[in-house]
């Protein structure tokens, strides 16, 4: 998309620069051509003027010698004459013929003449002028041809002008786009890196103040709200949890208390025992939210180290294999030696142990438990899967929300956490938990950063 | 044993003494950090039980002070903060054991009297372990039951080893979790109970005394019928 951008910033720039020049050339070629034919037709006519002058003061012999005066003297001038009679038969001047095409009395015509001199001396832009003079006729005309060089030369210069003019603005809007993209492109790259995780970093404001500045600036202030937002409420429920883990805590004593003294015969055991159980399922789900808020407020950094993906799952193995084996199901472990992610070690076996957890309960039928991993780039991807019923793809981004559980799960006993859980640890090492279907059963990817 | 505990919340405190009372044990207790630690430097206990967030000198500064005057009385650390790198931070201070509130007071009552017998065995380098007729022989790493061989995977030789380390305690599975897995969560099936009950069939197999006991909603037990 940033390309297209460019692309078209560039293009309408080279349009619009291109087009401006254009018109400015077309204008002065125009103003330029018009002023040197009004020129050569102006000299034409001034000579026509000056030997009608002498038609006038000494009749058709006197203009017939300034004509062949002239016609001698003009050589290099370009200048051309031609008395002629009627019909047009030449009398005297330095071209054979009345040019084909030129009626006596027009202006500015522009034909093609023969010299008298040299049979190739044919002159392929002259400016005539001819006058009727009593039964006579004179035409006066000069070669322009080196006006049409000019001509040449400015239109050749015209189209390079254009051509270089294309080109700077090609390059002016390309080094814009660069520009203005350019700082769009960091602020969305840093944006993403945010949204990734990095919530403490802030996209960079320049000194120029410019719209990218103020948009860079509030964009931090966004984010700044949003972090204190997030505090506030982080703030409000861990006060809450202390508050209540106090009287959970009491309430779980005097229960205890109640048992040990009351003894398991007496008729208010069973009530204790259930009451025990209620509170303790209250704290583990109290402790699961507690938990994933803490990695959610990123308290937990500190204690990412390379890891060895190979001993996690070994440990994790070993720990579920007799619980697995006693449900009829089996691992199968394929890990890419001598893989190592930058990860907090319990936090990262936590998040396996509740996915082969989640493997055990729902998926028992499929009877295989698969942990794969290798690396892609930068990056490890780790996953478990199974061969069970799988989860309908609609319902994917449901099961990871906090206390989600599917209608067909409620019979099984679980906190509803465990997912949420996960994906709370892939948030905090920049990834996000996906659920993929593993034909058939699902399969829980975490993309992890690898040690180098 | 006596028991010196520092916990600022009356009912906690309370109704520890009176359940650890009723367990044969004696508790003294401080509510602040300087009463705490005075009682510390100036009594006789086995174990201390401190809660990190207290008046006039917390928890963590109460321990640091301890270890520095040379006091080696265990110390159990007894908070609300459950992150991991708490924890960390709690052991680090001098603390022999971390537990979480809320907490369970059978959990609490094992983790004590580990730490206290600790204390009174000492770390003595052995390496032979022995209850009743099962041997447990850490150098050649054999396992016999009476005159039979017991064949155990490495992870069950752990498990035998840490509950015949500490024979006769209860031992909860937060604690096995802990010592033989050094995994710091607890997994929300009974993981656990399925690796005691492979170990129990090893070594409790046509035995007439078994040995290795469930302590209802607290844990195991490994021990001789007669103790």
């Amino acid at each position: 998309m940033n390309v297209r951008i460019r692309t078209r910033l560039s293009l309408a720039t080279m349009a619009f620069v291109a087009a401006t020049a254009a018109i400015v050339i077309a204008v002065v070629y125009v103003a330029t051509v018009s002023t040197l034919n009004e020129r050569a037709s102006e000299t034409v006519r001034e000579e026509l003027n000056s030997l009608t002058n002498h038609w006038r003061k000494g009749g058709v012999s006197s203009l017939a010698g300034e004509v062949q005066r002239r016609s001698e003297e003009a050589g290099g001038d370009g200048f051309v004459y031609l008395l002629a009679k009627e019909e047009q038969t030449p009398v005297i001047g330095n071209i054979r013929e009345w040019p084909t095409g030129h009626q006596t009395g027009e202006q500015g015509s522009q034909i093609p003449v023969t010299h008298r001199e040299a049979d190739v001396w044919l002159l392929k832009h002259v400016s005539l002028e001819s006058i009727q003079l009593d039964d006579h006729q004179l035409l006066v005309g000069r070669d322009f041809s080196h006006h049409d060089e000019a001509i040449d030369t400015l239109g050749t210069a015209a189209i390079a002008g254009l051509g270089f003019t294309a080109l700077l603005a090609i390059a002016a809007g390309l080094s814009v786009g660069q520009r203005l993209l350019g700082r769009v492109e960091g602020m969305q790259s840093k944006i993403a890196s945010i949204l990734r995780g990095a919530r403490n970093e802030r996209v960079a404001v320049g000194s120029a103040g410019d719209e990218f500045d103020e948009l860079a600036t509030h964009f931090n202030q966004l984010l700044d709200e949003n972090e204190q937002l997030l505090a506030q409420v982080r703030e409000t429920t861990n006060n809450i949890a202390h508050d209540l883990r106090t009287p959970l805590q009491r309430m779980r004593s005097r229960i205890e208390g109640a048992l040990s003294s009351s003894g398991d015969l007496d008729s208010e055991a069973p009530v204790l025992h259930a009451l025990s159980g209620d509170v303790d399922q209250l704290l583990a789900t109290f402790n699961g939210l507690l938990q994933i808020a803490r990695v959610e407020a990123d308290e937990i950094r500190e204690g990412m180290e390379p890891t060895p993906v190979g001993s996690v799952v070994d440990d994790i193995q070993d720990l579920y294999d007799p619980l697995a084996d006693e449900v009829d199901m089996r691992f199968e472990i394929d890990i890419e030696p001598d893989l190592r992610v930058i990860v907090d070690r319990q936090l990262l076996s936590q998040a396996i142990a509740n996915l082969v957890d989640n493997a055990i309960k729902y998926a028992r039928e499929g009877g295989l438990i698969a942990i794969r991993a290798r690396r892609s780039g930068d990056r490890v991807v780790l996953s478990v899967g199974d061969r069970g019923p799988g989860v309908p793809e609609e319902d994917r981004a449901h099961v990871v929300e906090r206390l989600a559980r599917l209608d067909a799960s409620r019979t099984v006993p679980g906190s509803g956490l465990g997912l949420s859980f996960v994906a709370a640890v892939a948030r905090l090492h920049g990834t996000e938990l996906r659920l993929v279907d593993n034909g058939p059963g699902l399969r829980a990817e975490l993309s992890l950063p690898a040690a180098s | 044993m006596n028991i010196l505990l520092l916990e600022d919340d009356q009912v906690t405190a309370d109704y520890l003494s009176k359940s650890m009372g009723e367990s044969g044990h004696h508790v003294v207790h401080a509510s602040d950090g300087l009463e705490g630690l005075n009682e510390a430097m100036t009594g006789d206990f086995d174990v201390m039980i401190v809660d990190r967030m207290v008046p006039s000198l917390d928890g963590l500064s109460v321990i640091e002070a301890l270890r520095k005057a040379g006091r080696e009385l265990p110390v159990l650390i007894l908070s609300a903060l459950d992150a991991v790198d708490e924890r960390v931070k709690g052991l680090r201070s001098g603390g022999d054991d971390y537990m979480t509130k809320p907490f369970a007071f059978s959990e609490l009552l094992a983790r004590v009297e580990v730490l206290a017998s600790r204390r009174r065995s000492g770390e003595s380098p052995t390496t032979r372990l022995a209850i009743g007729d099962l041997e447990l022989d850490l150098l050649t790493r054999k396992v016999r039951r009476g005159a039979r061989d017991i064949d155990l995977k490495p992870r069950e030789f752990a498990l035998l080893e840490y509950l015949m380390r500490h024979e006769g305690q209860v031992v909860t599975r937060t604690m096995l979790l802990e010592s033989v897995w050094d995994f710091n969560f607890d997994p929300k099936t009974n993981v656990i109970d399925v690796h005691i009950s492979r170990l129990r069939k090893k070594i409790d197999r046509d035995s007439s005394r078994p040995l290795l006991q469930t302590v209802r909603g607290v844990g195991y037990v490994l021990r001789t019928s007669a103790s």
